[in-house]
């Protein structure tokens, strides 16, 4: 024991050793959370996917009268500097959320 | 900890991607020591990292559609836990560096037990008490790549350095644990005497 611990020997010491077990308690419950959230998430997905025409449609009509509109106003002509603005600004703005969601995206 | 076979470990991932709660179960199994070795090595509390291995399978698992494959699964679930320990850790680092303290002085105290031979046990808490001297992630680094075997890449990827600089810092922790032990082991065998 007085000897030099060796490398190859810290690591079958650290290797059998250095494991720490969870409670069996745990190790229950957390198998029954991953497998019940799992499932949960599957199923509502599942049950929201029927539905995402709906909305893709109704967004698309959205975004087109507003387009629309924009043609028949023609802002560009009577404001160009608040249309460069608002559309400097717009623009910043998506940049912000792609680089948040970059950030906190799981790696 | 069972070494896990890499087409095991595919066929068990495919199976839970399907949703299929065999292949969610083995995965949970098979990964959730380790996840919470790992997060007590970083936050040195049973509540804090149990919370934490919830958290970090929860958020691996409700994302596991997302997952590329470009890294092993394991890589891939400790860097979810590693990230998700630190963020705990750096809610409440006061509160972690009294447990620090707290786990050594109860450690420290247990092995005054006046010991014959050194069982497993024992052992476990002259490797434990070692560990708990080493910076935080030295521990981490000592526990990914001797217990999870992980490579000096793998471990790296896990933490965000550099090869080079997991390199040093096992070097480093690797000393620091011999003398921690050979100074531990002597003054147990002076405590026999």
């Amino acid at each position: 024991m007085k000897k030099q611990i060796q490398e190859n020997t810290l690591k079958l010491l650290i290797k059998e050793t250095g494991l720490d077990e969870p409670s069996v308690e745990f190790s229950q419950r957390l198998a029954h959370q991953v497998v019940t959230s799992y499932h949960f998430r599957r199923t509502s997905a599942a049950r929201y996917k029927k539905h995402e025409w709906v909305g893709k449609v109704i967004i698309f009509l959205l975004i087109a009268l507003n387009g629309l509109m924009l043609v028949k106003l023609n802002p560009f002509q009577t404001q160009p500097v608040l249309c460069w603005s608002i559309g400097g600004f717009i623009l910043a703005f998506c940049c912000v959320v792609v680089w948040i969601k970059k950030r906190t995206a799981l790696p | 900890m069972a070494k896990q076979e890499p087409d095991n470990e595919d066929h068990y991932l495919e199976l839970a991607t399907r949703g299929n709660r065999e292949g969610l179960e083995y995965l949970v199994g098979a990964y959730r020591s380790l996840a919470y070795t790992i997060a007590i090595k970083i936050l040195c509390n049973r509540e804090d990292a149990e919370e934490v291995v919830q958290d970090a399978f929860l958020k691996a698992f409700a994302a596991l559609a997302n997952f590329n494959r470009a890294a092993k699964f394991s890589t891939w679930l400790y860097r979810i836990v590693y990230n998700t320990a630190l963020t705990k850790r750096s809610s409440r680092p006061a509160a972690s560096s009294a447990l620090d303290e707290f786990t050594e002085s109860m450690l420290m105290a247990d092995n005054k037990d006046g010991l014959a031979t050194l069982h497993r046990a024992d052992r476990k808490k002259f490797v434990d008490l070692a560990l708990s001297r080493l910076r935080q992630e030295d521990r981490v680094i000592v526990t990914l790549h001797y217990i999870a075997e992980k490579s000096i890449a793998e471990t790296g990827a896990i933490m965000g350095l550099k090869s080079s600089a997991v390199k040093m810092r096992l070097l480093r922790a690797r000393k620091q644990l011999e003398t921690g032990l050979e100074q531990l082991l002597t003054n147990e065998l002076n405590d026999i005497r």
